[in-house]
């Protein structure tokens, strides 16, 4: 069953958008068949999570444009996207340190970006990215089940 | 002549600051900053808010050491509502809070600050992270590191709710008592923590204390200062992470200042700088002298080497013939920003015999946790000492408990100004000739790695990578190159 991870801070305005988008997805997907959590962590603790796993698709902000989604399949290119945030400051790493311990790595690990203008700020949802939250979602959605189906 | 480079301040956008090295003609760094945003943002945000959600509104602030953020700010409420938690539920609250030291200063050994040591700090960049350390710790030692990380965790989410943003302070005590089926899982725990910390230090021993090399870089001059110091000490003035006075010693060893952190703003003053946003605090009643360090100049430091200098002793016996051990060779007060490492592997020890003694204490079982507060809030400081240095928030608030104003003294603000200064000793005295290779890189990276800083989650960096931008500038202002 892949595992789908939704990430974000949500004292932040946008870097929250990851935790939005797993709060309308979750009911969805858990009854599509897929696992799904939604955390506020960083990355040598999603080890807990992703070790063990046949599959999973890690969602969060990256910066972009509103209404972004995009597919990264190649880790070592995120940090190109990602902001530089300890959510993702360790998840490379992480995943390095699983292949170093010997312990079951998953086959597949993607991230699914959504875009944001700001990643660093503290306060409310710009109005202007919490009305496409609805449709973020359904990207996300149509993303994950291209990927997994 | 030196030209002095005043640099436009970062925006929030780059978010997560910088390294600005000045070159002469010859190539030699004359001069050199470290730049990082700070958290007034937040403390904004705050405003309006009321002060009994900012435990959990606090702890969102840091990803890395959301425990310390919450602790500070539910004792910040106790304040405020001027009440006293029970004995229970204070006991409960100190065990979990050397949980949460235990596995955060485990994080900085062994996973961030550590490989410059473990692997070496001239070593390759892409061995010199946590992958090259289990290639020269072992598999094995790999595991337990994770393994014992795993099980602290898992006791903070039994004890607190969410282990990165725990559900457990609330004013006035906790939201739950222990029961007798957790105790008795605390106390293997607590066994298994002593026995790992302990088994920290023989790392740390066998791989650097054994190392001459290594001893000489912790000792050398690049890597030193004569400031004071700051911690929090119980009443025999050991060292405690969740309580206590704070004492600031001055470069001698000998006590400057002890105060209830009621007095923090009678002793603590900013100092404002127009190429950065974050203010230098200082010592009010030495004054800012500028980047120097000495008797003369108020720079003062915090994080786990100031906590030490700034206390007479651990609290506990493993912890104190550790820190014995570690001043015999060093001398008391320790200058050396490497040593940092040290006292963090010694403040693990006390923190995991802290677990282990708060585990055997039967009043943990007490279910009397909570002391309901019925006074009108006005004004709430609380502190602790977070891994990386003395949290202070402090609240002001209407009297229905609305936040009207909010102050937060994180640990790298305290040690902002110590930190410049480490960057720009260390770079002065390794970058010379034009030569800037990624070794040099890092062992300036690693004067200001070992206070860990963290400031909105943003500067913690991993070795093996650059955290954050170095911008090298000619003395006349041209930008020579950025090193991402």
């Amino acid at each position: 069953m892949p595992l789908i991870l939704f990430l974000g801070n949500s004292l932040y305005a946008e870097d929250r958008i990851g935790l939005l988008v797993g709060e309308i997805l979750k009911g969805r997907l858990e009854a599509e068949g897929f696992e799904v959590e939604i955390l506020e962590r960083i990355g040598y603790s999603l080890i807990d999570y992703i070790a063990g796993k046949d599959s999973v698709m890690i969602v969060d902000s990256i910066i972009g444009e509103y209404g972004e989604v995009k597919l990264i399949e190649d880790l070592k290119s995120f940090a190109a996207f990602s902001p530089k945030s300890p959510h993702y400051a360790g998840l490379p790493e992480a995943i390095e340190l699983i292949k170093a311990l010997n312990l079951p790595l998953p086959e597949r690990i993607l991230v699914l970006g959504i875009g944001v203008r700001d990643p660093y700020s503290i306060g409310e949802i710009p109005p202007e990215l919490n009305a496409r939250v609805g449709d973020i979602a359904e990207k996300v959605h149509r993303e994950i089940r291209n990927v997994f189906n | 002549m030196t030209k002095e480079i005043v640099i436009d301040p970062i925006t929030r956008l780059e978010g997560h600051g910088k390294i600005i090295i000045v070159l002469n003609d010859n190539g030699d760094c004359v001069r050199a900053f470290f730049q990082i945003p700070e958290l007034r943002g937040f403390e904004k945000f705050a405003e309006g808010r009321h002060a009994e959600d900012m435990p959990q509104i606090t702890s969102r602030i840091c990803g890395v050491c959301p425990t310390a953020h919450h602790m500070a700010s539910t004792k910040a409420l106790d304040d405020l509502y001027k009440v006293d938690p029970p004995v229970a539920a204070k006991k409960i609250r100190e065990l979990f809070y050397n949980l949460f030291m235990l596995e955060d200063h485990a994080l900085h050994v062994y996973i961030l600050g550590g490989p410059d040591f473990i692997v070496g700090p001239d070593a390759p960049k892409e061995e010199r992270n946590v992958v090259g350390v289990i290639k020269k710790v072992g598999q094995e030692v790999g595991l337990k590191v994770i393994g014992m990380r795993k099980s602290v965790r898992q006791m903070m989410e039994k004890i607190g709710g969410k282990v990165i943003h725990p559900v457990f302070g609330v004013p006035g005590g906790i939201s739950k008592p222990l029961n007798e089926e957790i105790v008795k899982e605390l106390k293997v725990l607590g066994d298994q923590a002593v026995e790992f910390a302990q088994f920290t230090l023989k790392v740390f021993k066998d791989i650097v204390l054994s190392n001459k090399k290594y001893l000489d870089l912790i000792t050398s001059e690049a890597y030193t200062h004569r400031t004071y110091y700051m911690g929090l000490v119980d009443s025999k003035n050991r060292v405690n992470f969740y309580d206590g006075m704070i004492r600031v010693v001055d470069p001698n060893g000998k006590e400057f200042a002890k105060f209830d952190v009621h007095e923090y703003t009678e002793h603590i003053a900013e100092h404002v700088e127009p190429w950065t946003y974050m203010d230098f605090p200082y010592l009010k009643k030495i004054g800012w002298k500028g980047f120097v360090d000495g008797e003369q100049s108020g720079i003062y430091s915090v994080a786990p080497l100031a906590r030490l200098n700034a206390a007479d002793g651990m609290a506990t016996p493993l912890a104190q013939e550790a820190y014995e051990e570690m001043y015999e060779m060093l001398g008391k007060p320790a200058h050396y920003t490497l040593a940092m490492h040290w006292a963090r592997v010694i403040e693990m020890i006390q923190a995991a015999e802290r677990i282990k003694e708060l585990a055997n204490d039967p009043d943990i079982l007490d279910q009397n946790v909570r002391n309901v507060p019925t006074a009108t809030p006005s004004v709430g400081i609380g502190v602790v000492e977070a891994p990386r240095g003395t949290l202070i928030h402090h609240y002001e608030t209407d009297e229905r408990g609305v936040i009207r104003r909010a102050n937060l003294l994180v640990a790298t603000q305290h040690n902002i100004g110590r930190i410049t200064l480490s960057i720009d000793k260390a770079a002065r005295s390794l970058i010379k000739g034009g030569v800037v290779n990624d070794g040099l890189l890092n062992m300036v990276e690693m004067a200001f790695r070992a206070y860990d800083p963290c400031n909105a989650c943003g500067t913690h960096s991993l070795p093996g990578s650059v955290p954050v931008p170095i911008y090298i500038y000619s003395e006349s202002g041209e930008l020579l190159r950025v090193i991402h």
